[in-house]
């Protein structure tokens, strides 16, 4: 189990907070004796309690109106040190940020206000600012005060950069902010690496009140130092935490000599206040001396009651050779103080990864006596030349009982590479850093996933105009990940929206953050280097980042059903940083589609619209299965574990599913029946009559959504093959509905129908003539037949008799008698038959050339003809029976004849005059 | 032969046809013709056509034409003497009757498909007769009557002068001998047809062109005439593969539904497809014929 800590008055770097500092008062607390005393190991499993828990401490706290300054307790500009604030404004907005600076004494020296765009950074020059006050104060404290506009979030984020010129080779030292909180504790520790006699820390009160400081100094050889120093009000007091020399009122100058021997190996030191908790800020300055060269190392002080867990993460360590630092061969050198009154077992892990797996190793396992400090050095690992090192160092204790700090040492310069280390559940689950590029540096990302599960890192790259770079970084388990910003820039890399940085970009601001787990966030830090001037600066300035709305997105208002939209709709997040106190509020830092988060999606109506594949992403793919209108509703949520809370956010908006059909088409009804949807839509409805090689529009133009019938207008169809319908309904800017039904028919144009009959000899009127009937084999019977008859049944092929039956014209026969020919003499016949073997009917049967027995695909047995008359109506439909051997003359000015059998028995073409010129159409 | 695209400015002329106005008897229109000895007027009473023949100066005399011409739609003078009568007897059947003005008798008569007269109305080109219908094999004969010449002139030895059918010259094909039943109960393989739906003479020539189809090949056949007869025959064949617009040319039919002269030599053929589902070219230039 572990204490409900309240994660958000933690003492930590760059840390959002709204918490007052009350340090007005006087603080009236125990005496100043560091407690030693036995810790939780562990805090209760995150959930909905812990933010019910904060809600209530801050309504304990003062009013969050008031800002809580950040401080750098130590800065040095004199002809050894010069001091640089480098900042940066993680906000979408543009803000500004207050510098004071401050002498040892407390007394102001000057301020200055900084100007930030959105995702930017600037530098402020200590040297510049002390000039322009024209004070020789070498020594003094900073505080950065932001904009009260963020209402308590902490937008503005920064880092002290020191650089020790007295030596052969300048060195470099990086002093992180500290913001103090009264709801931390009263005691800050840190841990030093091995150097020459005590560190100097600078203690700032930060309270309007003195107080009394206990100092202890926790070394190898359980010989530990302890002694009791006083701090006025707003002092910053130099001190030597490991020997008796403290000089109030002093400067840097004040310690060149050196008076005091210290431990020459590593040491713990912890600072016990009588204030208020959070009422101190220190830092520290660890000598060393290689050779005949001189530098310093950092010293960091940390609140143990901020720490989440006794496990510390060390990322992108130098091990072996690096490529992006100075030439020589890194060695780690880890050291560790237990700061409580009982041995505890400390583990070191170790994971590389120069392929694709991070090798994993346990390097050490040892027991840390109470009280004491240890230094492991680790000269035998190799390491990823590229920096991809990382170690993971667990403590059975309760977070803040271990402490450990980790330089790697260049056996070929005499420098070494100081690694802060982070709290393996720290709060800061990103960070927001300067990056250059400029003069030949490097600036390298340096991400680790300490989990055993896979985490996303969603990194932000911003350049000085404004460009915005935006990718997912997947990380294994243990593995870490350098990403140089050179490559971005140079290389042209593109993000997760295929955008690019400017060429010309050589610096900016990067935001970056993880979701993390139960095991913590991954960590990261930004390095600044230049190899050919060994140069090397470590920005790890972490902050909070959330989930705090959501935007969506509709990719297509209106969608054809049947289609899929890829996608339809999406949702980016709004990512915040977090307002400490609220659930998943801040103020804005970006928006994002990182699948760092997660995502689902649902549909209203999936009759109307079907979700298509996963519905896991910031888009969504919608396929309409039904016209209507639905909402589609995005979810994006994310669940964090300090403080524990799950923030979810929807947005969703309206689509619709349009459609166009056409139920049916009938070119002997003359209707096409065509049904557009929703009613809500309006857009542009082209029909078509199509076939082979032919398209001809019977209409255009706006229709709102509707059912409407229409007419082919047959008379103005174009002669040719038409098979089906088609309807296209154009939505602007949403696409066509396009919707066809068959219905096939040839428009063979404007034809002639003469019509036949079959003339019967009763009708006739002329005078009897000799006739033969031509029966069986060509057996010749000599009769009698009307003349007119026998002319007629000559004219049209057949007759009926009144005596022989049905006759028909035949040539067959050679064996004429004498006077018979084929002009008198006739087949005589059981019945009448067309070419098609059909009895002809009057009004149904019509004659066409050629033979339709023969002639497939021009004709057929049985194809239909509809007649439609020059005004669209109907007028009637007849069969293909039998051929008409002369219709391939006798046009009269149409586009073809045909012959329409009459039920006319008359003995004269008289009375089968022509039947008329219709629009003929083949229903086929 | 070649084809061609290009096409020449000028346009000149198409063909004479009768039957215009479809077939339509009881709705004949009385027609008066006059040269300068003749006026004929020809209009019906009843069920019968009448012709009265007026020569100047002589009181008129009327004729009743054949009952089985239920229509006449030209009345031509062919010579001084001799009109020509182009009619119908039902919606598909043409007939044709001469009738010699001096005598007021008509003297020939025959029934045919498609008879077109040339511009000098010397000659009359046609399709000769068979039935209507209940016919199988039929082919088209091309035939030519010399309307300067008898009716005996315009058959062939034997053929009686009221032979109503076997009447006329062969044009084309070649090998017909215009004999009694030539034109019916033909094989596929020998049937011939007209596919230009009509003759086209050209204009102020004697000189005639139409399409025919014969084994699903196309040819364009020229004619010439003299005051002897037919002077020259040419025949072009039209492949289906410059006409047809698939690749598969073997259910692509065709009828070309109008020739035109053009004064530089070269015609102009509209076409269209009997069948929708092949389709053709909408027009090709011939330009030698």
């Amino acid at each position: 189990m572990r204490t409900n800590k309240n994660p958000s008055s933690r003492l930590m770097a760059c840390l959002s907070v709204t918490s007052l500092v009350a340090f007005m008062l006087n603080s009236v607390v125990a005496a100043p004796s560091e407690p030693l005393s036995e810790r939780p190991s562990s805090v209760l499993p995150s959930s909905g309690l812990v933010s019910k828990s904060y809600r209530a401490r801050a309504q304990n706290a003062p009013s969050p109106m008031m800002q809580m300054p950040m401080v750098f307790p130590l800065f040095i500009q004199n002809q050894d040190f010069t001091s640089a604030v480098v900042l940066t404004n993680a906000a979408s907005q543009s803000t500004y940020a207050d510098v004071t600076l401050t002498r040892t004494d407390g007394r102001e020296i000057t301020h200055h206000r900084v100007q930030f765009a959105p995702h930017s950074q600037s530098t402020v020059d200590i040297q510049s600012l002390l000039m322009s006050a024209v004070s020789p104060t070498t020594t003094g404290s900073i505080t950065v005060t932001q904009s009260p506009d963020f209402d308590g979030t902490m937008v503005i984020l920064g880092q002290l950069s020191m650089t020790y010129r007295a030596s052969e080779q300048a060195t470099y030292i990086d002093e992180e902010i500290a913001m103090p909180n009264m709801e931390g504790s009263q005691t800050l520790r840190a841990v030093s690496d091995p150097g020459e006699g005590s560190p100097l820390v600078a203690v700032t009160n930060l309270s309007e009140a003195g107080q009394r400081i206990a100092i202890r100094c926790l070394t190898e050889r359980k010989e530990n130092f302890s002694k009791s120093v006083d701090l006025l009000a707003g002092e910053t007091l130099l001190t030597e935490p490991c020997s008796e020399r403290t000089i109030h009122g002093a400067v840097i100058e004040s310690f060149s000599t050196r008076e005091s021997e210290g431990p020459h190996g590593p040491v713990g030191i912890s600072l016990t206040t009588d204030g208020m908790p959070g009422s101190i800020a220190a830092f520290g300055l660890q000598p060393h001396k290689k050779g005949h060269h001189n530098f310093f190392s950092n010293v960091t002080f940390t609140d143990p009651k901020m720490l989440m867990s006794p496990a510390t993460v060390f990322d992108g360590v130098p091990v072996g050779p690096a490529n992006l630092l100075s030439a020589g061969n890194y060695v780690p050198e880890l050291s560790l103080t237990n700061f409580s009154t009982k041995a505890l077992k400390v583990a070191v892990q170790y994971s590389q990864t120069s392929g694709a797996t991070p090798a994993i190793e346990q390097l050490a396992a040892f027991s840390l006596p109470a009280g004491s400090t240890k230094k492991v050095t680790f000269d035998d690992i190799q390491g990823d030349p590229q920096l991809q090192n990382s170690f993971l160092v667990t403590s059975t204790g309760a977070p803040g009982d271990v402490l450990a700090k980790l330089v790697s040492k260049n056996d070929s310069a005499p420098d070494e590479v100081e690694l802060l280390g982070k709290d393996a559940q720290d709060m800061n689950n990103g960070g927001s850093n300067p990056w250059s590029i400029e003069g030949g540096s490097e600036s390298t990302l340096l991400f680790f996933n300490h989990d055993q599960a896979p985490q996303i890192f969603n990194v932000l790259i911003t350049s000085e105009d404004g460009t915005q770079w935006d990718k997912d970084f997947k990380l294994a388990p243990m593995e870490t990940r350098a990403i140089s910003i050179g490559d971005i820039v140079q290389k042209g890399l593109k993000d997760d929206k295929s955008k690019t940085l400017p060429q010309t970009a050589v610096s900016g601001q990067i935001s970056w953050w993880t979701v993390g787990t139960a095991s913590g966030p991954g960590t990261g830090r930004l390095l600044q280097s230049n190899r050919a001037l060994g140069i090397t600066r470590s920005f790890a300035c972490g902050c909070p980042y959330i989930l705090c709305g959501t935007r969506f997105f509709d990719n297509i208002i209106n969608l054809l059903i049947g289609d899929t939209g890829n996608p339809l709709d999406s949702v980016t997040a709004t990512i915040c940083l977090y307002k400490t106190g609220t659930h998943c509020g801040g103020s804005t830092t970006s928006n994002s589609s990182s699948q760092a988060l997660s995502y689902s999606w649902s549909s209203s109506n999936s009759a109307i619209l079907q979700i298509s594949g996963s519905s896991a992403n910031s888009s969504v793919n919608v396929t309409g299965a039904s016209t209507g209108t639905a909402t589609m509703t995005g979810q994006i949520s994310a669940t964090y574990f300090q403080p524990s809370q799950t923030c979810m956010f929807g947005s969703g908006g309206n689509n619709t599913v349009f459609s166009v059909t056409v139920t049916s088409a009938d070119i002997v009804a003359d209707k096409i029946a065509v049904t557009m949807a929703p009613s809500t839509l309006n857009g542009t409805l082209t029909l078509t009559v199509n076939g082979p090689g032919i398209s001809f529009t019977l209409f255009q133009g706006l229709e709102q959504g509707n059912s409407i019938n229409f007419s082919f207008n047959r008379p103005q169809l174009p002669s040719g093959q038409y098979t089906y319908v088609q309807a296209s309904w154009n939505i602007p800017g949403s696409g066509t509905a396009t919707s066809t039904a068959n219905d096939s028919f040839d428009v063979l144009g404007l034809y002639r129908h003469s019509q036949y009959n079959t003339p019967y000899e009763s009708t006739c009127t002329g005078t009897a003539g000799t006739a033969w009937v031509i029966t069986g084999s060509c057996n010749f019977t000599q009769t009698t037949l009307k003349s007119d008859f026998m002319s007629q049944l000559f004219i049209n092929g057949s007759g009926v008799s009144l005596s022989n039956g049905s006759l028909h014209y035949y040539t067959q026969c050679s064996n004429y008698p004498a006077g018979a020919n084929s002009q008198n003499s006739f087949l005589q016949v059981s019945q009448i038959t067309g070419s098609c073997n059909t009895v002809p009917q009057g009004g149904i049967t019509v004659a066409v050339f050629p033979n339709p027995p023969v002639s497939y695909p021009t004709w057929e047995c049985g194809d239909l003809l509809q007649y439609v008359t020059s005004s669209d109506t109907n007028q009637v439909q007849k069969s293909v029976q039998d051929y008409c051997p002369g219709c391939n003359t006798g046009f009269n000015g149409t586009a073809g004849h045909i012959d329409d059998y009459s039920s006319s028995t008359a003995c004269s073409g008289h009375n089968v005059g022509d039947y008329g010129n219709f629009l003929t159409i083949r229903l086929r | 032969m070649r084809w061609v695209t290009a096409l020449p400015i000028v346009l000149l002329a198409t063909h004479v046809q009768a039957q215009e106005g479809g077939f339509h008897p009881d709705q004949q229109k009385t027609i008066i013709e006059r040269s300068d000895k003749y006026t004929v007027r020809l209009r019906r009473d009843k069920l019968n056509l009448l012709l009265s023949v007026n020569k100047k100066g002589q009181p008129p005399t009327t004729l009743v034409l054949p009952n089985e011409m239920v229509q006449v739609d030209k009345v031509e003078f062919v010579t001084a003497n001799k009109i020509a009568l182009l009619g119908a007897v039902n919606g598909d059947v043409n007939a044709v009757a001469l009738v010699d003005l001096d005598s007021a008798k008509i003297i020939d008569k025959f029934y045919c498909y498609a008879p077109t007269l040339s511009p000098d109305k010397q000659f009359l080109v046609y399709i000769k007769f068979f039935p209507a219908h209940f016919v199988q094999g039929v082919s088209d004969v091309y035939l030519l009557y010399d309307l300067h010449k008898s009716p005996a002139e315009n058959r062939a030895a034997g053929v009686p002068n009221g032979d109503v059918q076997n009447v006329g010259r062969v044009i084309y094909p070649p090998e017909s001998k215009n004999q009694s039943g030539d034109n019916t109960d033909r094989p596929e393989s020998e049937i011939h047809t007209l596919e230009s739906g009509a003759f086209y003479w050209a204009p102020k020539e004697d000189r005639l062109v139409f399409v025919d189809r014969f084994q699903d090949r196309f040819s364009l056949i020229t004619a010439s005439f003299s005051d002897s007869g037919i002077a020259n025959i040419k025949q072009h064949e039209i492949k289906k593969t410059d006409i047809c617009l698939s690749s598969d040319t073997s259910q692509c039919t065709f009828t070309v539904t109008s020739i035109q002269f053009f004064n530089d030599g070269h015609l102009k053929l509209k076409l269209r497809p009997y069948n929708s589902r092949s389709p053709v070219k909408a027009e090709v230039d011939l330009n030698e014929w």
